[in-house]
């Protein structure tokens, strides 16, 4: 019974979205009341299913009563259900925050809500081709949501967004093909059981480094990422806020679903893996650090500031135990949070009319200065100052490293906090420059962003408070198959 | 020369893909580099196909009293079929959005050349 609301979380998105233009033609205001409604429902399943995890450590859900290695399974444990709530939470603020957007019409609500169902779908999936379909339906409906934006250069980024993510999901599907020709399963629990049963050959390996390098395209590493500033700088602004905290998360869920619980339990050569990971991260982290000081645009800064936070959390990943998966988990969902923030600050009519330039924000200083001052806070956040939800989930992954005798990782880790601090700087400055030249002209700004933007910095404060528990909870209900 | 010959298609399908992904990385026209993007999908769904393939094997169509005895080396796998059935599919979206955006930009600039587009965007 409890199982079947994992069914509903992605259905109540997926079936607002395809029956969204009937109820268009009902009434024309309802829409947006609908999509809100849908997300609502989702999340209410969510956390019904997230409060069984109490007894059990998994859910699973059988699709039309095919048991495992025949049927299609969705199955929900700490790691995805937190994600998923992460995911739901995210999307309804900043759909809520943009109600007053003259983009909210049909074909927006329509994209996004399939946009977030397919992310729902990746994050519930069970089944290696199951999830090639829904990271290419969340793909495709982002590659349309920046295509929204007013700028000449949306249409090109999202192409190019397009070019990337396509040739990273066929490299996916051709590694999965590799993996399905030794196993002859797709369900990821059989093959994880049969790969171990087996020795690895080389196309085993070679299926791992497909599907790796797959995922790696498609949530922004660092030599792929070139997509990812073009793309968020020049989409509208409801997507930019909605993709930039999300797409590349559950990329690096699902790239983290397959590599600890199929690579690392049954391939040795996994470890090499972990390796790459490690390498390609920490150059992630300098090349955010370098670009986003010199960037002057605020969008395309935090752009970069992304690349440099999946870096960190792909060292983290690397480490290979548990307790850094559970510290990578909470940067994730730290970092969507602020990310979230801070694109909806820049989303503001006040910023939009100051050009997105960094150097003018200091015209905050007199008017609307809650934007200033909630940018602040995310920011402060963001470099991991004590009681925000940033510095405790760089705090876990630091003592992840040290932990698994790290020391060096554990100095670059903390050291990558000074890095962001080099770039949040040159925003955090603007506190204390004198504004110049005419005063900015009064412009209203819409409630529903100020009281959405208010509730995100609250929420960073307070899973400040809460994240240490939260870590303790993943880490003890989380299904470990490693040793 | 065994070798090759038994392994006819994975060999197409592996040459297509990397011609798909010279095609993305080297062409300037946008439409040219869809093709290459539709090259490489096309090498994927191949593979797969490939997969499935058995000498002497027939359709996978078995008659409702043939339980308990059926003989697998008889039928191709239909498995991989069915996958790429929906990965058809996917790539036909795709290929749908990206006529739409090549549609968008070349409303926007006059051109389809990505240097050219790149150096207007450059210049304003």
């Amino acid at each position: 019974m409890i199982a079947s609301s994992l069914l509903w979380i992605f259905l109540c998105p997926f079936l607002a979205a395809i029956t969204l233009p009937i109820f268009a033609q009902i009434h024309k205001k309802s829409i947006f009341l609908v999509s809100l409604a849908s997300l609502l429902a989702s999340l209410s399943f969510a956390c019904n299913a997230i409060l069984a995890l109490r007894n059990q450590h998994h859910l699973r859900y059988v699709m039309g009563g095919w048991s495992s290695p025949m049927g299609i399974e969705w199955y929900l444990d700490a790691f995805s259900g937190c994600l998923i709530v992460l995911v739901l939470v995210v999307s309804f603020s900043v759909l809520l925050a943009h109600a007053r957007n003259e983009l909210m019409r049909l074909p927006f609500l329509m994209t996004a809500l399939l946009h977030i169902s397919g992310i729902l779908g990746i994050l519930l999936t069970r089944d290696l081709f199951n999830l090639f379909v829904f990271i290419e339906i969340s793909s495709l409906t982002a590659y349309a949501l920046i295509a929204t934006g007013s700028s000449k250069k949306a249409g090109i980024s999202s192409l190019r967004y397009l070019f990337i993510g396509s040739v990273g999901a066929s490299f996916y599907l051709l590694g999965v093909g590799y993996l399905y020709s030794v196993t002859g399963t797709l369900n990821m629990d059989d093959t994880a059981l049969r790969l171990q049963a087996l020795s690895p050959d080389r196309s085993t390996i070679l299926g791992m480094i497909f599907i790796s390098t797959g995922l790696f395209m498609k949530m922004g590493l660092f030599p792929f990422h070139a997509w990812m500033p073009d793309s968020y700088q020049n989409a509208s602004h409801p997507a930019s806020s909605l993709l930039a905290p999300l797409m590349t998360k559950v990329c690096i869920y699902a790239f983290a679903r397959i590599h600890f619980w199929i690579f690392l339990p049954s391939i040795t050569y996994a470890f090499h893996i972990n390796g790459i990971l490690r390498i390609v991260g920490l150059g992630a982290i300098l090349f955010a650090a370098y670009t986003a000081f010199r960037e002057s645009k605020l969008k395309r800064l935090y752009a970069y500031s992304s690349i440099g936070h999946i870096g960190l959390i792909c060292v983290a990943l690397s480490l290979g135990t548990k307790a850094g998966l559970v510290a990578a988990i909470l940067h994730m969902i730290h970092h969507a949070l602020m990310k979230t923030g801070l694109f909806l600050a820049s989303s503001t009519e006040t910023i939009q009319s100051l050009q997105d330039r960094v150097v003018s924000l200091n015209q905050l200083r007199k008017q609307h200065s809650w934007i200033l001052h909630g940018m602040s806070l995310l920011l402060l956040s963001l470099i991991g100052i004590p009681p925000l939800c940033g510095f405790f989930s760089k705090w876990f992954i630091a003592t992840a490293a040290m932990q698994s005798g790290n020391s060096i990782l554990m100095i670059l880790v903390v050291a990558s906090g000074l890095l962001t601090a080099l770039y949040a700087f040159r925003i955090l400055e603007q506190y204390f420059v004198e504004p110049t030249g005419e005063a900015l002209p009064i412009i209203a700004e819409s409630p529903y962003l100020k009281v959405v933007f208010f509730f995100i910095t609250i929420l960073v404060i307070t899973m400040g408070a809460v994240s240490p528990f939260l870590y303790k909870w993943i880490y003890q209900t989380i299904p470990w198959a490693l040793a | 020369m065994n070798l090759i010959s038994s392994h006819l298609h994975y060999i197409c399908a592996l040459l297509l893909f990397l011609f798909g992904l010279y095609a993305l990385i080297v062409m300037n026209n946008l439409i040219r580099k869809i093709f290459g993007l539709v090259i490489l999908q096309t090498a994927v769904i191949l593979f797969y196909i490939s997969l499935a393939a058995k000498g002497n094997a027939g359709i996978p169509i078995v008659s409702a009293h043939g339980h308990g005895a059926i003989n697998p080396d008889l039928f191709a796998n239909p498995l991989p079929h069915a996958l790429m059935l929906t990965a058809i599919v996917v790539a036909a979206s795709t290929l749908g959005v990206a006529l739409v955006l090549v549609i968008s930009v070349y409303q926007d600039h006059q051109s389809l050349e990505e240097d050219q587009i790149l150096e207007r965007l450059r210049a304003e």
